[in-house]
């Protein structure tokens, strides 16, 4: 129980980090972008890409961070893989999704998000190979923290949480100290407004992509680094994405944090009862039931 | 009054949708330190006008002008960073942020030390003083409105284009905004004032336009306008339809 | 010649099945712009029910009620609509794009218990032992599957014509106006709502019809018949030929479904060894592009829309 409790915290940290991108595009450009996953996808094999080119550039970088089994490469890795997750994110959309904004509504995105989800996943498994892997062959243990009840944690897992509050404390204080936060949350309420007020929209809609893309890199990595990584590891995340957006609401950045924790925590309590088989169903029920109850989740406004 | 007008539009025709035009051939000036009131029945157009000016329409033909220079075309955030306010007639502030933070973001698009801007709004403004920290989704209806017309002023335009500013105010407050509009338009501010009300935005105004179905019926001397028996049988008596703060826009 | 024929036999077969799924959802996002992101799983409620219907009993296990064929059929297709009824209930009424979260939701929900309830579904071996009704009695298996592809485009056609029919009628007008203006809809004193609910479960139970077939026919439904692909398979037939043309829809079948056949051959045959492993992930690629080129570069398809209500084309200028 303790253990599960633990478990989907971790899970949910991770999630809130991927939903925020997720729920801020689905906000502001008002269609569900079914490919948002495949950047946490993206994000975390760029990570396995240059902590290899770095670990191969400097013999000082391959030197792991006290207690984990996270190397300086691999960090460095992970703030290049943010920055090209984000680009690759903007320039998706200026491909795709722009173009179609143009010349059809806003199911037609949803519809070639779905195209573009199916391009991106299977590149990587062709670029990466099919098989899973890990960022360190090391087999970590984990420490006992408790033998009654049971809770084994990993120092990786402390660091994982700690990283996503202090990331959910930055944007925290972005999107409330600086103009650029001003500008998400102004675009993100009334886009028309927004304009209204000086607000460049085309401007703003990148930035949104850079950021929802630069935390699904860290999702992605943190994802990575407690499981493995896989190819196929954002079809198995996407549905958990858009249960934590749309318990938290769509478009509110605090509830996509508290959807993920709730979503995280749901999906590993349950597991105590219900086999583990059924895992991938948890976030459509828990969908189903926040659209009966409470369609605009626990912040979102209706439209 | 100089040579050149605030605003001058002409031949204007424009609507949401391509060909299908929901104002035709419109013609409206303001001069520098003037008020023009635009009235008309509920789905004139009124509003219509007023975001096309703003960019925020679909152009079909017709020039608009702005101190001269043609806008016509040009993208809202550029307009209004360039000297233009526009308060659009429903959801004209952010109700998720506070006020203090709807109007540094307003001020935002004159320059980068708004500041002293807010200040001076929060002067001419002493309600929102008392609700500073607030969320603006908290404030009453005149609050909001009030904030609305500071968040325009802020940026200090010389154009500021205003839709049913007393729209859902009790009369009183209603008063009080359409008297500050004569503050602001004294050192110089164009102001095309967009009611429901028309007795009291012809009273306010130098010049009218009436619109009814897309099309100028009718413009000249507000006061002229007051006094105008036909007209005043028309828009001026008890005629006016339901509540239209809250149809959507 | 007889293996030519008896390919070609299976090849219309399998595609004809999939053309009434994709008749199914043209109704759904053609005709009334629903979004659909788990066609898969109402096609998995008709093949999955009528086999538990109609099959043999299994020891200690549910379903095996050996019902009469076209019960189990009917039963197969009633439990796709269920299926799409509490879906679409939570949904219909809300964000358009909510619908298209929950259907992909539901795809994977059934796919789990597809995997896991063995007790129900035969969990990954699925449930076999189906008797495909009459192969006894015209015995010959080559005519056999004659005959059941005659009858699989008897089925498509009569789909086809009541289709055809329900968007001429007023109600297909009705799903028009929806798809084009909701506000335009509401004027006519119609609740969109519950028009579009009533599309998405009409077009829900074309598709478990289609899985019916498709199960009939290999008289064996497991989780890999099931799996998500097919739901962008049958997205991308449907863009191909043009959604809100039926003509379109069926072509669009068969050309799409003729590029995997034949794109699945090619790699096997051509693709060197050291790539076979990756030919799936290829072909996955060939229809996500499908997909996006098709709605950047030729979004009416091969045989567009006929008629057009509005231009839907220029209706979003708004500059965002
Ligand atoms: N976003 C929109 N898309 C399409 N049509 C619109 C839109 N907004 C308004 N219209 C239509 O344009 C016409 C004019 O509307 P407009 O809002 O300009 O009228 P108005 O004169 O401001 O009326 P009111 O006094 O009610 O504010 C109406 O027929 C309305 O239905
Ligand atoms: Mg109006």
């Amino acid at each position: 129980m303790l253990q599960s409790l633990f478990d989907g915290i971790l899970v949910g940290s991770v999630l809130a980090l991927g939903a925020i991108g997720l729920t801020l595009i689905m906000h502001i450009l008002r269609f569900a972008n079914f490919s948002h996953a495949e950047l946490l996808s993206l994000g975390a094999y760029f990570a396995l890409t240059f902590d290899a080119v770095f670990g191969a550039v400097s013999n000082v970088l391959v030197q792991k961070l006290p207690w984990l089994s996270v190397t300086w490469s691999l960090a460095c890795a992970v703030l290049i893989a943010m920055a090209l997750t984000g680009a690759t994110a903007a320039i998706i959309d200026l491909l795709v999704f722009r173009r179609l904004r143009r010349l059809a509504g806003p199911l037609t995105m949803v519809f070639a998000s779905f195209g573009v989800s199916l391009i991106v996943r299977n590149v990587i498994g062709l670029v990466y190979g099919l098989r899973s892997t890990h960022y360190n062959n090391d087999i970590v243990f984990a420490m006992m923290i408790s033998a009654d009840p049971l809770l084994l944690v990993k120092a990786d897992q402390i660091f994982i949480m700690c990283l996503a509050l202090v990331i959910m404390v930055a944007l925290h204080l972005v999107l409330t100290r600086t103009s650029i936060g001003y500008t998400l949350l102004a675009v993100s309420e009334n886009p028309t407004l927004a304009q209204v007020n000086g607000i460049n929209l085309g401007a703003t809609v990148r930035l949104a992509w850079m950021l929802g893309g630069g935390l699904a890199a860290i999702a992605g990595f943190c994802y990575a680094l407690n499981n493995q990584l896989s190819p196929v590891m954002g079809r198995d995340l996407v549905l958990s994405l858009f249960a934590a957006a749309i318990v938290g609401g769509i478009g509110s950045i605090y509830g996509a944090v508290l959807g993920g924790l709730i979503v995280g925590l749901a999906s590993s309590l349950a597991l105590i009862i219900i086999p583990a088989g059924y895992k991938p169903a948890i976030p459509f029920l828990i969908i189903l039931a926040t659209l009966y109850v409470r369609p605009n989740g626990l912040f979102g406004q209706s439209r | 009054m100089s040579s050149v007008a605030r605003l001058d539009v002409s031949e204007l025709t424009a609507g949401y949708v391509a060909g299908m035009p929901i104002i035709s051939s419109i013609d409206v000036t303001v001069g520098v330190g003037e008020i023009v009131a635009v009235i008309g029945p509920n789905g004139a157009g009124k509003s219509t006008l007023l975001k096309a000016i703003a960019g925020l329409c679909h152009i079909e033909s017709g020039a608009i002008h702005v101190d001269g220079t043609e806008v016509t075309g040009i993208r809202t955030d550029k307009l209004t960073r360039s000297g233009i306010a526009f308060v659009p007639q429903i959801e004209n502030i952010f109700r998720s942020m506070t006020v203090e933070q709807n109007l540094i973001l307003a001020g935002r698009r004159c320059d980068k030390q708004a500041s002293s801007h807010v200040e001076k709004m929060l002067s001419l403004f002493p309600l929102l003083k008392k609700t500073y920290k607030k969320r603006a989704g908290e404030l009453s209806g005149g609050q909001r409105q009030f904030l609305a017309l500071a968040m325009a002023l802020v940026a200090e335009p010389g154009l500021l284009l205003l839709d049913e500013p007393t729209a859902g105010l009790a009369p009183i407050a209603g008063q009080e905004v359409l008297s500050i509009l004569r503050e602001i338009a004294n050192p110089g501010v164009g102001i095309l004032l967009v009611e429901q009300n028309a007795k009291a935005a012809l009273g306010l105004a130098d010049r009218a336009y009436v619109l009814a179905d897309g099309h100028n019926q009718h413009e000249g001397e507000a006061r002229a306008m007051l006094s105008d028996p036909v007209l005043g049988e028309i828009y001026l008596g008890g005629r006016r339809r339901g509540d239209h703060a809250a149809k959507p826009v | 010649m007889i293996g030519l024929i008896s390919y070609l036999t299976f090849f219309f077969t399998i595609a004809l099945i999939l053309a009434i799924a994709v008749l199914g959802l043209n109704l759904q996002w053609g005709f009334t712009g629903l979004f659909n992101g788990g066609v898969v799983a109402f096609f998995a409620a008709g093949a999955y029910g009528l086999i538990m219907l109609g099959g043999p009993a299994r020891a200690n296990e549910f379903g095996g009620f050996d019902l009469p064929y076209l019960i189990a059929l009917a039963g197969g297709v009633l439990l796709s609509g269920v299926l799409a009824l509490v879906v679409g209930l939570a949904t219909t009424r809300l964000r358009h794009d909510y619908l298209a979260i929950a259907t992909f939701g539901v795809a994977i929900a059934i796919e789990s218990v597809a995997r896991n309830a063995e007790y129900l579904t035969g969990g990954a071996k699925g449930l076999r032992g189906f008797e495909r009704p009459l192969e006894a009695w015209v015995g010959q298996p080559q005519l056999y599957s004659f005959l059941f592809l005659c009858v699989v485009i008897v089925c498509l056609v009569g789909v086809y014509i009541a289709l055809e029919k329900l968007v001429d009628s007023p109600f297909g007008r009705l799903l028009r106006a929806v798809r084009e203006n909701e506000r335009a809809a509401q004027s006519l004193g119609k609740s969109p709502a519950h028009i579009r609910l009533t599309a998405f479960v009409i077009g829900a139970m074309i598709m478990g019809l289609s899985g019916g077939l498709y199960a009939t026919f290999y008289a064996f439904i497991s989780p890999q018949d099931i799996a998500p692909i097919l739901t962008f398979q049958i997205w991308a037939m449907l863009i191909v030929g043009g959604s809100g043309n039926n003509r379109g829809a069926i072509l669009g079948t068969l050309v799409v479904w003729g590029g995997w056949v034949g794109s699945g051959w090619a790699l096997t045959a051509f693709a060197p060894a050291s790539m076979q492993l990756y030919a799936g992930s290829i072909q996955y690629i060939l229809i996500g592009c499908i997909i996006v080129f098709t709605l950047l570069a030729r979004p009416r398809g091969l045989l567009p829309e006929r008629l057009t209500t509005t231009q839907y084309a220029e209706s979003s200028v708004e500059k965002r």
